[in-house]
């Protein structure tokens, strides 16, 4: 049985639940069980899954189990250098302490943004003045601030760079890739994705920052 | 604080029976400030200070009148009433931190300044028109656009402290009036259905207890999702709601039509009479009172006193604000049926007709 979770594991705890002469059973393996349980009561947001507080006392033990067994976390000496935030303390409610979080906790944040969020790239409302942090790369302590500006402050000479430009340069890239390799089915697709994206481009009020360095 | 100012609960009736109001919420945080859990005492002092100096602005664009408060100086009891109205949060409700509010008069537009984000922006009205709402949420945020940067990045949008806001930090929601699915025994599954679709119902509470079969229908989603997807989904899904309960309140009343009359009538007596009513059950009798109306059971004469309304009415901190009783000590449970008695609408009995 995989874990209904992560969909990945096998799962190790099969929970049954009788509400009401309804009967439910539900799979997690270790990890998520610990995670679930570290998730707290009033966090019915955070994870889809609500599961009784009976379980809550099992799974404890899980979670114990699972920090003292588990190999040692890269992530588990991490700190912000913006706010001091360390994992644990992040792990503990699941709530940022800064927006440069994002980037120190990139691998763990993206992870959990699949489990909660349809999907891990922002589409939709851009701001017009915004200042844009770098989320996918962790700020190291001595670093000075690594963040473009909105259009307004940009420097000049720097590149413009669309909020859907990195994935419109990968998409060529791809495409150049697959018609050189013959593979006329797959550039047309990426061909139509491309024109797609640039025409959604010219619709919404394009905003630019600046070209990560 | 407090004129008289028909506020957006008071606006007559605009609702369709089911679908009660809808509320737009925008999560933004500005950049240079750390996030709620890291901000110092001095940092919020500073960003509430920051915010709030925007009043002038918001009420030139808007061109109506706002109000402006430090809401942790506020007293318990404003808090109160503030909550009740959906004014603030509960997290700013508690916060001991210096927490800022932007009200416009008749409460339908708010900035709440260091809740669980920097900047709440909200939007409510009565009725289900949630682009109307929602373009008034996003008017406020334009403005404060201008005037702050936002924290935001290319990979995930505007970025909030908690992982369920951070994209377009959008939470929109339904407020649902559905007491014959929650009678029914459907609420489970149709709870369940929601998973689905991105979306989440929850009872409405204020704290620990229920407040009268209202439900509010949100979107857990908010990212990768653009926003027109999330007011789409749950305009769909929120009118699909609104007919299911429709066709069992039907069904239901088809079936035990009488034992329903007498109910509503039986209600009736004991809301018009009473001398004491403790909230959860005046609550249970104005749903069924609600019920008569809407089945035509009840016809009520010249003003029509929302119900719904009253329902938000007869809450503890808002009873002190309706009804400014002269002595000190307050017997809410009196208290209540006094302005209940006060408001009822008359109904036409089958004599005069």
């Amino acid at each position: 049985m995989i874990c209904e979770i992560c969909h990945e594991n096998t799962a190790t705890i099969i929970y049954t639940e009788v509400i009401n002469g309804k009967k439910t059973q539900r799979c997690f393996c270790d990890k998520c069980a610990a995670l679930l349980n570290n998730s707290g009561k009033d966090d019915k947001d955070k994870l889809e899954v609500q599961v009784g507080s009976i379980l809550s006392g099992i799974l404890s033990k899980y979670m114990e189990r699972y920090i003292e067994n588990r190999t040692p976390n890269k992530f588990d000496k991490t700190v912000c250098p913006t706010c001091g935030m360390t994992f644990s303390e992040f792990m503990k409610d699941r709530l940022l302490g800064c927006p440069d979080c994002y980037g120190v906790f990139s691998m763990v944040i993206e992870k959990q943004l699949k489990t909660i969020q349809p999907g891990t790239t922002h589409v939709g409302k851009v701001p017009i003045n915004a200042e844009i942090y770098d989320t996918e790369t962790p700020k190291k302590p001595d670093e000075k601030k690594k963040k473009g500006t909105g259009a307004k402050g940009r420097p000049k000479g720097t590149t413009k760079k669309t909020p859907g430009g990195k994935a419109v340069e990968t998409l060529k890239e791809e495409l150049r890739v697959a018609v050189e390799k013959e593979d006329y089915m797959l550039a047309a697709k990426l061909r139509d994705k491309i024109k797609e994206l640039e025409n959604e481009k010219k619709d919404k009020k394009v905003v630019h920052g600046r070209k990560k360095t | 604080m407090k004129k008289k100012i028909k506020k957006w609960y008071m606006e007559g009736k605009k609702h369709d029976d089911v679908i009660v109001s809808c509320r737009v919420r925008l999560a933004r945080n500005i950049s240079g400030f750390n996030f709620g859990k890291k901000l110092t005492d001095e940092e919020a002092e500073k960003l509430v200070n920051k915010v709030r100096s925007i009043k002038k602005e918001i009420e030139g664009r808007e061109n109506k009148p706002f109000y402006s408060c430090d809401v942790s100086k506020l007293s318990v009891r404003e808090k109160n009433v503030l909550l009740e109205s959906h004014a603030i949060s509960r997290e700013i409700f508690q916060k001991k931190q210096t927490t800022g509010l932007i009200l416009s008069e008749d409460e339908t537009m708010s900035v709440r300044i260091n809740g669980r984000d920097h900047i709440g922006i909200a939007a409510i009205n009565m009725g289900s028109d949630l682009k109307n709402v929602a373009a008034m949420a996003g008017r406020l945020d334009d403005l404060i656009d201008t005037k702050f940067k936002y924290a935001y990045s290319e990979k995930y949008g505007y970025l909030t402290s908690s992982l369920t806001d951070v994209g377009t930090g959008l939470k929109a929601s339904y407020m649902l009036f559905i007491p014959a699915i929650a009678k029914s025994g459907n609420l489970k599954t149709l709870e369940a259905e929601m998973a689905r679709f991105g979306l989440a119902l929850e009872a409405v509470t204020d704290g620990d207890r229920q407040i009268g079969y209202l439900y509010r229908l949100y979107n857990r989603r908010t990212l990768g999702i653009h926003e027109s997807e999330i007011y789409e989904s749950l305009e769909m899904i929120a009118s699909q709601i609104s007919s299911l309960e429709k066709q069992i309140r039907q069904r239901w009343f088809e079936s035990k039509g009488t034992e329903i009359e007498e109910k509503v009538y039986r209600s009736y007596g004991l809301l018009r009479y009473s001398r004491s009513l403790k909230y959860s059950e005046a609550i249970g009798l104005l749903t069924m009172v609600e019920f008569g109306r809407m089945f035509g059971i009840l016809r009520s004469t010249g003003l029509d006193y929302d119900i719904q309304r009253l329902m938000m009415e007869i809450q503890p901190a808002m009873l002190l604000e309706t009804c400014t009783p002269e002595d000190r000590e307050v017997n809410f449970d009196r208290l209540r049926a006094e302005h209940v008695r006060n408001v009822l609408p008359k109904i036409i009995t089958e004599k005069e007709e």
